[in-house]
């Protein structure tokens, strides 16, 4: 891979990236530093408010720790920040240049197509990736603070399952750059997607068992994988290849797009 | 002695959907020539640059740059090395600043002039640390130009090169073209400014609605196009002055206005046979090119 070319895509895309980093501390640094203070809010509502109808995750995510993470972080609200950071990470390309600008002197450029788009999908499965590790820092860094005691296993394997799952996203935000015209066209319409699968999909795919049209959709699900994961077992790989195979399908897809584009 | 070119296409077409932009162009621009490239707004000079570069895919007929297949993917990287582009928006990288765009893309030619890298910094008085983003559209121009100048190419391709520049930085560009070509690179320019064409080309090449209109040196303007009006007593049918040479025909009243190509002599002489006046005049590169489109909208 020629390094300029990486190097190329770091620039265009760091002010997303750092964006991306502050908002990944900032959510992960609040649902560990502010556990203390939403615990107890928890608890005054309970005495004070007995006739509230709880969830009934409720009474688990006050006395289990883990489980408060998983819930708030895997599963539900850092989860589907994590969607859209993924895309915001893939947004790019060709397309986007030529809605700029740029397109002519990138593609003057004595370069293949393939490594140009090559490049951009490897800075951002790299800045993806880093993500990842960041966010396990900061929770591990937050829980230490707070003196919460934490399974570095557990967020190990929770946040492996969620970059598995980010990559679909990433892919997706990929494919949807080479086809959609416009510089901001495909974040607008990759949210709209999100809001779709978040908003109006996931009561089809809370169902149990799942309706056979939602299981497409049921990609949240296997990102946060069950609470509790005690072996290799618990983790549903057939999902998870099937998340890989879609991601690498839709890649495919992009850069054959990439490669027949008219600039 | 056999001719080589450093553009070739043959019946090279490109449709938009249904829209044809370039209608089966045919054209050769040889080495080390200048060569402007000339057309209204539309005309498909930009598309027939693209295909060339490989930007976008010809949908018919074929075409070479450097002896490379604009068509076949690694040919078209292998004529890349060799080629500069300049495009008609020069738009560069916002979120690179004039030293990251250089650095940037001298990693692609090991070729690269770093001499002329700082010439033109110098004489373009571009401030390194700046932001393209922030860089007026005459200093985007600039840049844009010396990151095609120093590659060290054979073959420069530039869009409208001095389209927002000033007038004093306009002539310097071209003088910077003229070295170009003196140093043996072909230049293959388009521009709306024919006095700019007129000034440094040695060849131009004509083109409306995706088609050749007019394939000429600028030698052969001087010496050979002329403007050639006659008086009737009664105006003569066109169709008696279809010779050879002949590129248009105007009436006027009692007044034929002829534009030759070549055989102005002996277009004149035929037309003396039945006027009862004559006047054969130069022409500038500006009136054919205005009576060559005249002619292709008539």
């Amino acid at each position: 891979m020629n390094k300029a070319l990486v190097y190329k895509t770091w620039l265009e895309t760091r002010t997303r990236f750092l964006t991306a980093v502050v908002v990944t501390l900032a959510v992960c640094g609040f649902f560990t530093l502010a556990h203390s203070w939403i615990e107890a809010n928890w608890h005054r509502d309970l005495i004070e408010h007995p006739e509230y109808d709880n969830p009934p995750w409720f009474l688990r995510v006050m006395r289990d720790y883990p489980f408060y993470l998983y819930h708030f972080v895997y599963a539900d609200f850092f989860q589907k920040i994590w969607v859209f950071l993924a895309v915001l990470l893939g947004v790019g390309g060709l397309s986007r240049e030529a809605a700029h600008g740029s397109a002519g002197f990138t593609l003057s450029l004595p370069v293949s197509r393939t490594r140009l788009f090559g490049a951009r999908a490897l800075v951002a499965i790299a800045e993806l990736l880093a993500l990842v590790v960041l966010s396990l820092v900061s929770i591990l860094i937050g829980s230490w603070i707070m003196r919460l005691p934490y399974p570095i296993d557990h967020g190990i394997t929770h946040l492996a399952t969620l970059f598995l799952g980010g990559l679909f996203f990433l892919a997706a935000s990929l494919c949807l750059s080479e086809f959609v015209e416009g510089e901001n066209n495909p974040i607008i319409i990759a949210l709209g997607g999100i809001g779709l699968l978040y908003f109006v999909m996931q009561p089809y795919v809370d169902g149990a068992p799942l309706d056979w049209f939602a299981i497409p959709f049921a990609i949240p699900k296997l990102m946060a994988g069950p609470p509790d994961i005690t072996s290799a077992a618990d983790i549903a790989w057939i999902g998870m290849l099937a998340s890989l195979a879609a991601a690498a399908l839709l890649t495919a897809t992009a850069v054959r797009r990439t490669r027949r584009g008219d600039y | 002695m056999i001719q080589s070119f450093a553009i070739e296409t043959d019946a090279l077409t490109k449709y938009y959907g249904d829209f044809e932009a370039v209608r089966g162009l045919t054209m050769r621009v040889p080495k080390g020539t200048i060569t402007g490239f000339l057309g209204q707004n539309g005309a498909g000079k930009s598309s027939t640059i693209r295909m060339l570069l490989g930007m976008s895919r010809p949908t018919r007929g074929n075409g070479r740059v450097l002896d490379f297949d604009i068509a076949d993917e690694k040919q078209s990287i292998e004529m890349r090395k060799r080629v500069a582009y300049v495009g008609e928006d020069k738009r560069l990288y916002d979120y690179m600043t004039v030293r990251q765009m250089i650095d940037f893309t001298k990693a692609f030619y090991p070729a690269w002039r770093s001499e002329t890298e700082q010439k033109l910094l110098d004489e373009f008085r571009l401030p390194p640390d700046r932001s393209t983003k922030k860089l007026s559209k005459g200093m985007r121009t600039q840049l844009a130009l010396l990151l095609a100048f120093a590659r060290g190419a054979e073959l420069l391709v530039l869009d409208e090169p001095t389209e927002g520049l000033d007038p004093v930085m306009a002539e310097k560009v071209l003088e910077l073209v003229v070295g170009a070509a003196a140093d043996g690179a072909t230049i293959f320019f388009s521009s709306h400014q024919i006095a700019e064409v007129e000034q440094i080309a040695d060849r131009i090449l004509l083109i409306d609605r995706g088609q050749l209109l007019l394939e000429t040196t600028l030698e052969s303007i001087s010496t050979n196009f002329r403007r050639i009006r006659g008086v009737y007593e009664s105006a003569p049918k066109p169709a008696t002055l279809a010779i050879d040479g002949v590129t248009r025909i105007a009436v006027d009243g009692r007044v034929v206005s002829v534009m030759a190509s070549h055989n102005s002599v002996s277009i004149a002489e035929r037309m003396r046979a039945s006027a009862s006046a004559v006047e054969v005049m130069p022409m500038t590169l500006k009136e054919i090119v205005l009576e060559s489109l005249k002619r292709d909208q008539s």
